[in-house]
């Protein structure tokens, strides 16, 4: 039976082969995007471990591993930022010969030594020294080995410094053993062996967030794949139900013809499989440099498991076949040729109850509060979004039958009858047609909600846009977001003042507006609740250089000083500085030189080469140290959004590709339909129908179930997504912008054109030449 | 048709004398050609000679038209006999068609284009017939079925008789 | 030429005096599919209120010639009149809306829309005219009784046997009051007493109607029930008895 099967699937002639094809490049799409799914999957982990030896130092590390007798390395990390890129820095010395070597690296860096990553030495040989280069004390002595680096784009340096420079680095422990592990939890950092919590500046992503994230995506690929395989075996029997009722004439049982269909779609599946191992593989390296997590891979990194390539390889045709025997397990093959599929029962009212729990999980979320880890709101919300578009699946066939029967029961108009029974009787085909079109609707609502509510709180960043540009630099005395940097101890007294050469060398600068220095003043604690909310720790600045820089609000006519944010970054983002008067604050200028110098803020015009320059000159202010990265508040405000960027892309990858084989799905749906009507439509066309009757039967019987229940969709999406940024992203949902309809219309236009690609097919087989009765 | 085995399947209904057999014969069988009166005594004497009917006693009146006939065991076993055979399936050739087209052909004359006749006049006897049916009464309107089954299969015949005419042509002309 | 015992008598009701004598007629149709002529000249016409019997064997033009006297195909020669007009030179268009509006059609099978009920199929020509859904099922109705149909309306087509079936395609055909009725193989896939019921029915609605029936088909016994017949050999059209056809 199988091996007829084989003989009847190559030798149907042209348009069988035409058909095999395109179900063979539709599984090829879906295979090489699982592929790649998988490969990313294995990418990300493979990436994330190269953060390992960042977090070199953290008690997860027990010293004793080392052997006995090894020199110690004295150790130092810290970020730094160069046009908004990250830059980790490490600073290490090593006091003897058998001191630990960081991966990627022939030997320690000497003093006066560094090693660069390859992606850094090339912007260190393109940039002007003064805003790059001259932040790293000494001569590059090599390269990094990719072994180190997370991404072909890392920017990494290890400069080499005398024992006796480290020791005197506040926060520079020794180290016996570089680390190979990353911890499980990402929890509050790790305490290094002074005690001090420490999170490396860039430790990657947790393996359990993102893999589990990719697993959906795998998942969702797969989906409209199958999907697609079903309506084209459907499509393959209504076509082929001449030859079939000739084998059952020979005495083929219907078991065995159904067997032979799906031999069909499972050879025409494992084709498409080979071509989609294929398709991977020649596109590997340009995949590579798609960011998922935000940087690109190395090529070498997209790798597949035995196991995945496995189940991928015998996977895939089995699910095929499985699939394809499901999808004829209603269409009954007659030895008279006439494949009658029985009226199935129709589908039940409580199918509305999945979309309808999904709903209720996020609702529950939202009374109850997010969970506050990064992988509790992923365990929270995931489900739930996953639960809503299962529950969209589930309720559209019958979305699809409630307004097929309303319709069929009142419309005179013959088109729409013949569409509206035929939707009624059975809606599962009908939906099943544009379910793949109705998920991405979803998808496209909820990812276009969430990244313009994300855009709607950047266009609000800290301080207002004005004081985008504005390069902060807090002191010692002053813990920065954990993020950004290293938590510490108070640590040694500030400064009194600003050395006068950085002052002047700050204001050589072209570009650099403004230089204001925060003092602490012990009479001025808090800013009044009124200004930026309450318990907003203050400072005092002059309001000479103030007036320069308007973008961070005035002084009040006649005042001297004026109390004003002691930490920039804290005020609540959204809050615009720029028209605040502050108040004034009760000390002359003399007495204010005297205060304690917090930190300084410099006003910028953005410009990279201002920014760089302006960061370059303090970080080398050695008499200023500032263990901290001066960050100007947009980039502080955009790094705090950037894993939801890289969900972003995958969202438009998963999009994308849903679309294609959603639009192939409805192609195939729409053919088999017609080819089990050919000859009462052909007939009707003879008794004077018009053939725009018939073309709009054909549009009706899929937009009718794309529209009712895309309207759900995306109302639905809307729901979820308010739901969603009131908690995740703390910032009430924000009515995406012409952008939205234009994507959203685009979906549904590629619909239409489906639709309409199938009416050249319509005239064809409805000619007069079907009418014959030869 | 056989009429000896009719008259005698008659004859076992009920006893009968001969002038009402020939009427009942008429009436069910003899729709288009009744029986003559001859035909009839000639056929019931036969009958009795063979044993098959026995002629009762002359009634007063004239002549052997009186009599009752009564048919015999043999002549019931002859009737039962005949009603359990089927007939003889040789249909009646149409002699007279076969003959003109053997002729025409023979002759030179197109043969086709009297087969082309003979068509119209069996569709116009079809169509009389297909009427017919419509009105009649139920035996009439059997026997106007079987009428045009056989008229069909004889339209049949001329169709694959004149897809043929070449082939016969040269048999028939040596 | 004798029947064997079958009776004479016989009545034909006679053409009512007055209606056209030519009603629908194809003069010197010729008609070509690629390399190969279906009508090679082909002249026929029917009477108003005639049923005229169009027969053949299969493959000799009989339907193509259906065709072009209902409008659907355009001959590559030759002429087509009903009603005293002409019918090929009208655009697509309007043929297509003469058939809608004037034109009945019975097809040997497979004209009856799987999803649609019984008489949603046999409305479907009144809805295809415009006519609003209620008045156009309840005209569908009126003829379940008259065609034996009781009972069917809301079965699909799948649920009814071929005999019911082509019924409903026969009141599909008529329900539009046409002038005329195209019947291709109309008892074509029916045994005998199937499609006797239907040539009876058919016959007898349109002598009712005075509907002009041109009816294709190469049985004798389904020619039987019509007027007149003529034969279409190689492409042409004649009548058997040497009159015109």
């Amino acid at each position: 039976m199988i091996g007829l099967g084989l003989r009847l699937a190559v030798s149907g002639g042209r348009e069988a082969v035409v058909r095999l094809l395109i179900l063979a490049a539709a599984v090829a799409l879906g295979v090489g995007l699982l592929l790649t799914a998988l490969s990313a999957i294995n990418a990300v982990n493979a990436q994330n471990g190269r953060h390992a030896w960042l977090w070199t130092g953290t008690t997860q590390e027990t010293p004793g591993q080392a052997p006995a007798g090894t020199d110690p390395l004295w150790w130092s990390t810290s970020a730094d930022d160069f046009a908004g890129r990250l830059v980790v820095r490490v600073d290490v010395a090593a006091t003897g010969p058998t001191s630990p070597v960081p991966p990627g690296l022939p030997r320690d860096p000497a003093p006066g030594q560094y090693y660069a990553s390859p992606a850094l030495a090339s912007l260190l040989r393109s940039t002007p020294a003064d805003q790059l280069a001259d932040r790293y004390p000494g001569r590059m002595a090599g390269t990094i080995g990719d072994a180190a680096l997370p991404s072909p784009d890392s920017l990494y340096i290890v400069i080499g410094h005398t024992p006796a420079q480290m020791a005197r680095t506040p926060d520079a422990i020794a180290v016996t053993a570089i680390a190979t592990r990353l911890p499980g939890s990402y929890e509050g950092g790790m305490k290094n062996p002074d005690g001090l919590r420490v999170r490396p500046p860039d430790e990657g992503t947790e393996a359990s967030g993102i893999d589990l994230v990719l697993s959906v995506v795998a998942l969702a690929l797969l989906t409209p794949v199958l999907i697609f395989i079903a309506t084209a075996t459907r499509l393959s029997a209504a076509r082929r139900e001449q030859r079939f009722a000739a084998v059952r004439l020979t005495g083929a049982t219907r078991r065995q013809i159904s067997v032979i269909a799906a031999v069909e779609s499972t050879v025409a599946a494992m084709a498409g499989v080979a071509a989609g191992f294929g398709m991977f593989f020649a596109l590997r390296i340009p995949l590579a440099a798609l960011p998922f997590t935000g940087e690109p891979f190395f090529p070498a990194d997209l790798s597949l498991s035995l196991p995945d390539i496995l189940v991928v390889a015998v996977g895939v045709p089995a699910a095929a076949a499985v699939v394809a025997r499901m999808a004829l397990h209603r269409v009954r093959i007659s030895p008279l040729g006439v494949s009658r599929r029985m009226t199935p029962k129709p589908p039940g009212a409580w199918r509305v109850l999945p979309l309808l729990a999904g709903l209720a999980e996020l609702g529950f979320f939202v009374v109850q509060g997010r969970p506050a880890t990064v992988p509790g709101q992923i365990q929270a919300f995931l489900p739930g979004f996953l639960l809503i578009m299962i529950g969209l699946v589930t309720a559209g066939p019958w979305v699809t039958m409630a307004g097929a029967r309303v319709m069929a029961d009142r419309t005179s108009r013959p088109g729409a009858l013949i569409a509206a029974r035929r939707l009624a009787d059975d809606p599962r085909a009908g939906f099943r047609a544009v379910s793949g079109l109705v998920l991405v609707l979803f998808i496209t609502t909820v990812a276009v909600a969430d990244i313009t509510t994300q855009d709607a709180k950047d266009l609000h960043p800290i301080g207002g846009a004005a004081a985008a540009n504005v390069l902060v630099d807090d002191l010692p005395g002053r813990p920065l977001p954990p993020a950004h940097g290293r938590t510490r101890h108070p640590a040694p007294a500030p400064p009194r003042n600003l050395p006068a050469s950085l002052l002047a060398r700050l204001g050589r600068i072209d570009g650099v507006r403004g230089v204001i220095a925060v003092r602490a003043d012990s009479a001025v604690s808090t800013l009044p609740g009124r200004l930026l909310g309450p318990g907003v720790p203050a400072g005092v600045v002059s309001c000479a250089p103030l007036a320069r820089v308007p973008a961070l609000g005035r002084c009040p006519a006649g005042a001297a000083a004026v109390a004003f944010p002691r930490f920039l970054d804290a005020a609540p983002s959204g809050r615009s500085l720029e028209r605040i008067t502050w108040p004034a604050a009760d000390i002359s200028a003399r007495l204010l030189g005297g205060l304690g110098l917090d930190g300084i803020d410099i006003a910028t015009d953005g410009s990279q080469s201002a920014v760089e320059q302006a960061r370059t000159v303090l970080e080398n202010a050695s008499a200023y140290p500032t263990l901290g990265t001066p960050f100007t508040l947009g980039e502080l405000s955009t790094m705090q959004n950037s894993l939801n960027n890289a969900y972003q892309q995958l969202a438009d990858v998963v999009i994308l590709a849903s679309l294609a084989i959603a639009g192939c799905t409805l192609a195939a749906a729409i053919a088999a339909g017609l080819a089990d009507r050919r000859r009462p439509f052909s007939l009707l066309r003879l008794t004077g129908a018009r053939l725009s009757m018939l073309r709009r039967v054909v549009a009706l019987e899929s937009a009718v179930p794309l529209l009712a229940v895309a309207a759900v969709a995306i109302g639905v999406g809307f729901g979820a997504s308010a739901m969603f940024t009131s908690v995740q992203l703390q910032h009430p949902m924000v009515a995406p912008g012409a952008g939205y309809y234009l994507l959203t219309a685009a979906g549904i236009a590629l619909a239409l054109a489906v639709i309409a690609a199938t009416f050249p097919l319509l005239r064809r087989i409805t000619g007069p030449e079907t009418a014959r009765n030869e | 048709m056989s009429v000896p085995l009719t008259l005698l399947g008659l004859l076992e209904r009920e006893p009968s004398h001969g002038y009402d057999l020939k009427r009942d014969y008429d009436a069910y069988f003899g729709r288009s050609r009744p029986l003559r009166y001859s035909q009839v005594y000639a056929t019931l004497s036969r009958l009795a000679r063979d044993g098959k009917a026995i002629a009762g006693p002359a009634e007063q009146g004239a002549g052997p038209e009186r009599r009752r006939y009564v048919i015999t065991d043999s002549g019931v076993a002859d009737v039962e006999r005949w009603l359990s055979e089927p007939a003889p399936p040789e249909p009646d050739l149409n002699s007279e068609l076969f003959a003109k087209v053997v002729l025409a052909l023979m002759l030179g004359r197109s043969a086709g284009s009297y087969l082309d006749i003979q068509r119209a006049a069996h569709l116009r006897r079809m169509r009389e017939l297909t009427e017919l049916k419509k009105h009649g009464d139920p035996l009439d309107v059997l026997l106007a079925g079987h009428a045009l089954y056989r008229l069909e299969a004889d339209l049949r015949w001329i169709d694959h008789t004149a897809a043929r005419l070449d082939l016969l042509a040269r048999v028939v002309r040596g | 030429m004798s029947a064997g015992g079958a009776p004479v008598t016989a009545g034909r009701p006679a053409l009512v005096a007055g209606k056209q004598k030519r009603f629908i007629e194809a003069r010197g149709v010729v008609k070509s599919f690629g390399p190969t002529p279906a009508l090679r000249g082909a002249t026929v016409g029917a009477g108003q209120g005639e049923i005229l019997a169009v027969m053949g064997p299969s493959g000799s033009g009989k339907s193509t010639l259906l065709h072009c006297l209902a409008g659907i195909l355009a001959p590559d020669q030759g002429e087509v009149w009903f009603g005293g007009r002409r019918l090929d030179t009208l655009g697509d268009d309007r043929r297509s809306e003469l058939r809608r509006k004037q034109f009945g059609f019975v097809f040997q099978s497979g004209q009856l829309v799987p999803e649609l009920t019984a008489e949603e199929n046999v409305a479907m020509p009144l809805l295809l005219g415009g006519v609003r859904r209620a008045p156009a099922l309840a005209e569908a109705r009126t003829w379940f009784g008259r065609l034996g149909l009781d009972g069917l309306e809301r079965r699909r087509s799948g649920q009814l046997s071929g005999g019911q079936a082509q019924r409903v395609a026969l009141a599909r055909g008529l329900v539009a009051r046409p002038e005329v009725l195209f019947a291709d193989e109309p008892t074509g896939s029916l045994d005998s007493v199937s499609g006797e019921l239907v040539m009876d029915l058919l016959t007898a609605a349109a002598r009712e109607h005075g509907t002009t029936v041109i009816l294709v088909t190469h049985e004798a016994m389904v020619a039987a029930y019509a007027d007149r017949e003529v034969i279409v050999r190689d492409g042409r059209v004649s009548s058997l008895t040497g009159a015109e056809p």
